[in-house]
């Protein structure tokens, strides 16, 4: 028996030596994996959180209050009636191979992203850049400001790469070469990424250099877990932290809670090509009989989420008040009125990633509670998008808007996108937004735009979330904007 | 029998109990996660609804699944048993298919189900009974493949029987208790393989409720509202107690290992 | 059995096939336009017809060129990562599990009061979900009391003790979880033998208690752990995918899980195969084992 105890003993005191990390390291876990970093093409959080700014660079980008800042570019300009635009190449910036930039290749990377982004070539009038010496053009016959935003800040990154990179036939980059700070040095699917520092990175401008020398990405989709690493040290940052745990997390001194700018609204995207909402009424029935608040909190609890039916976020310039949206303001009786002399079930379409199941439930009930029924169908993501194109087969459908710097940029801005936004008005409005040829313009269209939307109710937008992300409380020089970066961070001793 | 009689009424109990448990199963706000109080003798869940309401449905449609799963296996049994009596090679046609069904996982089958067309009830307890299936066959066979040599058995197709009569008579007899156990110990795998699949998002639809998905849901809040794990798994280990009892007193009656 | 390799991969590619969406769905960002979705689907192939594909597939497979996933990572890799993964959990918990039930079993047999705590513990055990049970460990010993990690796998190249301890609760979790079934069914046999003639006839020969239950209880109730081992074990060769999830462990079942979800007939294809040649192997194990344990078995051979 003795024996069992001290074998047991000894157990445990060899476990107890906890690992400790290395300052120049930092353990990150994302709720999500991205599947691929090609950022061109894909445009999940978790992909730029890892990849752009750390492993690849854009040519220009947008800080906080909008505006545009040079990066691999060392500058650019755009003509007075928007048609030509021209990017100048850095000068000295090395790729990760030891190559160095040159106008080849940034004029290669933003036509390869122009062919894999639909609504950029849209926006580039279906042109293509040239090169001409050190610099890149690219001529329109309408305006490019809305590309030049776009190549800031769409989320299909406009990110650069060596030319030689898209010369194979695959449809998906196979390396990944960039001009950032790190370098990719491990993937193992399911598991983590590690970037390693790039040695030879040329910081221009702002500083990039202060960050650890090595982050790990752990991919943990469950919250729980990642709350409970979290707590145990086990990671230094974390994002999605769930609503439910930021009370005690709080209170936790050695994790602090990060919670940036609104990151994005939620959208009840209705089927206006057939079924219940292809009358105008019935949409704004909806938008009458729901409890926003009961809806958003099915899935961010009592945290991260505010009520506002403005299709863009906050603190963006294009945000317009929601006390101007008629249909915003709750009138149960007159909702159910309307709604209640439809037949059959209102068929809510979700997927099951992201919580966002839960608003379907949510929505499903209130709807149910006022006698009217509903049928809710919840697939897997890949199952979602397919059922999603079928108009036959569902009334609306719940998803989660990013944030974007664009207000068309909203996909269910669209004829082409489910829900199919078939308005004449709006989609001549939408279409000017398009091609106008300064910001403020622009800002003023959708101001027209987002009221007369409001009126015909092609989606709604019961609320806006901010993710809440936790780090240890001596981690400082976080950067947060969509998503956060380490490439300042250290650890306060 | 004290013990099958008791188990059994157990069960009983908590099915009656489970059609009194009544409650504001309405998704509501304002009162989610309270604790238990008058309002709601069991608290409410991260929606707000009534968890007393949430429970009572969820043990009926969490017994209903597990005996449907269990009574097609059971149901299976018999059959196969039959099949593996009439043509006594151990057919390869039999092992490949058995191996097949072993090597899918059961959340895997049911990703792929859910990929067809959605998830829906009944194409869990499809998913369940099937991965049950493999191994109430491949215990059947070898309980057949002992019977078979008994001396009765050859002693009545001497007499000039039927396999069917042989089957009925001998066989059936000697199974049922074996059976029986394996069937009431799949009905307990098969409420904790569906709270699994539920918690890893491809069990019941999200519109139903049964007692494994009530607990995975609640697995994110129970640091903050224990209520809501400790309602549901108290009903669980009642259940649970309940087949425990049932189990050992048929087990008294299984022969195989004597 | 080529006959399972077969069927298996054929099952597994045909519903991935009949399945609604593809991997489009998964690598192309959610707005993406028709053109995109349909440059992509040419270039992955995705329009082939159903036979081409899948024949395509067998035959890379056997020449052992497995291809590469839906987002361009190496299959081969991807699989070698994951293995050893849950391979050694599988394998752990069996030990843990046996290590654990076997003495208790023992010990219950031996002593009323044992039984009855045994009794209660299995029972608890039994109708304990693995994510319950798994947060429950993880509480105690990751978060309270810090010993081991909360998520993650170290593999073995990292450091033996990094490893154990990043193994460790999965294994638990899951040993615990088999260990409820094995004590039941073992300390019934084990009961069951001590009683019989060989015990009777042992006790006259003068031998002790503890000798008695070990030698004659033993034996006959081997090929009934045997076969539980073998359905755990298969079991957990399929990758736990519950409790993979929940301690973010690349295993097995993880991958299926993301084949699954991402519609990667290639890698579900290759995976499905690898699993079934270990459920094969095992089953044919304990196949071949068994008359060698069990004398019943031999008999009618």
């Amino acid at each position: 028996m003795r024996k069992y105890i001290i074998l047991f003993l000894s157990f445990v005191f060899l476990f107890s030596c906890s690992s400790e990390n290395d300052d120049s390291a930092l353990d990150i876990a994302l709720a999500q994996e991205p599947p691929t970093l090609d950022v061109q093409v894909n445009s999940s959080i978790s992909g730029k959180m890892i990849a752009v700014g750390n492993i690849f660079e854009k040519p220009v980008d947008i800080d906080e209050d909008g505006e545009i800042v040079c990066r691999l570019a060392s500058s650019y300009s755009l003509s007075d009636d928007g048609r030509h635009l021209v990017f100048e190449a850095r000068q000295g910036v090395l790729f990760h191979d030891g190559s160095e930039m040159d106008a080849d290749d940034m004029a290669s990377s933003l036509n390869r992203w122009l062919d894999v982004y639909a609504a950029a070539d849209e926006a580039a009038g279906g042109n293509r850049f040239s090169v001409d010496g050190n610099t890149v053009y690219i001529d329109s016959d309408d305006s490019l400001l809305m590309l030049l935003m776009m190549i800031a800040s769409a989320p299909q990154s406009a990110v650069i790469m060596p030319k030689e990179v898209f010369e194979s036939d695959d449809y998906l980059i196979s390396e990944y070469i960039g001009t950032g700070p790190y370098l990719i040095s491990q993937w193992y699917p399911g598991d983590y990424i590690e970037i390693a520092r790039f040695e030879n990175y040329e910081p221009y401008g702002y500083d990039k250099s202060s960050g650890p020398d090595t982050l790990r990405y752990f991919f943990v989709p469950d919250g729980t877990t990642r709350r409970m690493g979290l707590e145990s040290g086990q990671y230094d940052a974390v994002d999605c932290i769930l609503s439910d745990d930021i009370p005690a997390l709080s209170e936790n001194d050695d994790i602090k809670l990060l919670q940036g700018d609104e990151s994005g609204t939620i959208a009840l995207v209705l089927n206006k090509r057939s079924g219940i909402f292809t009358d105008v009424e019935m949409r704004r029935a909806l938008s009458l009989l729901i409890d926003r608040n009961e809806l958003m909190s099915a899935c961010y609890g009592d945290y991260g989420y505010s009520i506002d039916s403005a299709y863009m976020e906050k603190e963006s310039p294009w945000y317009v008040s929601p006390e101007d949206d008629p249909y915003s303001i709750r009138d149960e009786q007159k909702g159910k009125e309307i709604l209640s002399s439809y037949e059959g079930p209102i068929r809510i379409l979700s997927s099951n990633t992201s919580n966002l199941d839960k608003i379907a439930i949510a929505l499903s009930s209130e709807l149910e509670k006022h006698g009217i029924k509903t049928e809710v169908i919840v697939l897997d993501w890949a199952s979602f998008i397919e059922k999603r194109r079928d108009a036959s087969s569902w009334d609306v459908f719940i998803s989660a808007y990013t944030k974007t710097a664009l207000a068309q940029m909203k996909s269910y801005l669209s004829d082409a996108n489910p829900g199919w936004l078939e308005d004449e008005k709006a989609l001549l409005m939408l279409d000017a937004l398009n091609k106008a040829e300064s910001l403020e313009e622009a800002y003023g269209l959708w101001n027209e735009t987002q009221r007369y939307l409001w009126d015909i109710v092609p989606a709604i937008v019961p609320g806006h979330y901010s993710t809440v992300y936790g780090i240890r409380s001596d981690l400082e020089g976080v950067i947060l904007r969509e998503g956060f970066y380490f490439w300042s961070s250290s650890l306060s001793r | 029998m004290k013990r099958l009689i008791f188990g059994s009424l157990l069960l009983l109990l908590i099915i009656i109990a489970a059609l009194f448990l009544e409650g504001d199963a309405y998704v509501d706000a304002a009162s989610r996660l309270s604790p238990p109080s008058g309002d709601n003798i069991m608290g409410t869940d991260a929606f707000g609804r009534s968890l007393s309401a949430m429970i009572g449905k969820g043990v009926l449609v969490s017994i209903a699944v597990a005996s449907a799963i269990t009574a097609l296996s059971f149901a299976a049994g018999i059959m196969l048993s039959f099949l593996f009596f009439s043509w006594e090679m151990p057919n390869p046609l039999f092992i490949t298919a058995m191996l097949t069904v072993k090597s899918i996982p059961p959340v895997i089958l049911a990703l792929f189900l859910n990929a067809l067309s959605g998830p829906g009830i009944l194409k869990l307890i499809a998913v369940l009974s099937i991965g049950q299936m493999a191994n109430i066959a491949t215990t059947a066979y070898s309980r057949v493949a002992v019977l078979r040599n008994e001396e009765f058995v050859l002693a009545s197709f001497g007499l000039g029987k039927s396999r069917l009569y042989v089957f009925r008579k001998h066989i059936i007899p000697a199974l049922i208790p074996y059976i029986a156990l394996q069937s009431v110990s799949v009905f307990l795998s098969s409420i904790l393989s569906e709270s699994s699949l539920s918690f890893l998002g491809c069990g019941v639809p999200v519109t139903t409720a049964t007692i494994g998905s009530i607990l995975a849901e609640a697995r994110a809040t129970a640091a903050i509202a224990p209520w809501t794990v400790v309602f549901p798994a108290a009903f669980l280990l009642l259940i649970g107690i309940a087949l425990e009892c049932i189990i050992s007193a048929l087990s008294k009656l299984d022969t195989s290992t004597h | 059995m080529i006959l399972t390799f077969l069927s298996v991969s054929f099952l597994v590619f045909s519903f991935l096939d009949m399945a609604e969406g593809d991997s489009s769905a998964y690598v192309l960002p959610e707005d993406a336009a028709e053109e995109e979705i349909a440059a992509y689907r040419e270039a992955q192939g995705l329009n082939r017809p159903f036979l081409e594909r899948y024949s395509g597939f067998m035959l890379s497979f056997m020449k052992g060129e497995w291809g590469i996933s839906a987002a361009g990572h190496d299959i081969k890799s991807m699989i070698a990562h994951s293995v050893p993964v849950t391979i050694s959990i599988a394998f752990s918990s069996i030990f843990l599990a046996l290590l654990i039930s076997v003495p208790l079993s023992i010990a219950a047999v031996r002593r009323k009061w044992i039984g009855c705590g045994v009794s209660v513990l299995s029972t608890v055990l039994m109708i304990m979900p693995s994510f319950l049970l798994s947060m429950v460990l993880v509480l105690l010993f990751s978060v309270y009391f810090r010993v081991f990690p909360v998520a993650g796998y170290v593999p073995l190249s990292r450091g033996f003790i990094l490893h154990v301890r990043s193994i460790f609760l999965p294994s638990l979790t899951l040993a615990l979880l088999h260990s409820s079934l094995f004590m039941r069914v073992f300390r019934k046999a084990l009961a069951a033998g001590a009683e019989s003639q060989y015990s009777l006839f042992a006790l006259s020969t003068g031998m002790s208690e503890k000798e008695i239950a070990v030698k004659s209880a033993l034996r006959p109730s081997l090929p009934l752990l045997a076969s539980l081992v073998s359905q755990s074990l298969s079991f957990a060769l399929g990758g736990s995918a519950a409790v993979e999830t929940v301690f973010s462990l690349p295993g097995i079942g993880a991958l299926m899980v993301d084949a699954a979800l991402s519609r990667d007939a290639q890698l579900a294809g290759t995976v499905m195969i690898l699993v079934a040649v270990s459920v094969a192997f095992v089953f044919f194990l304990f196949e071949g084992i068994l008359p060698m344990i069990d004398p019943r078995v031999r008999r009618h051979r």
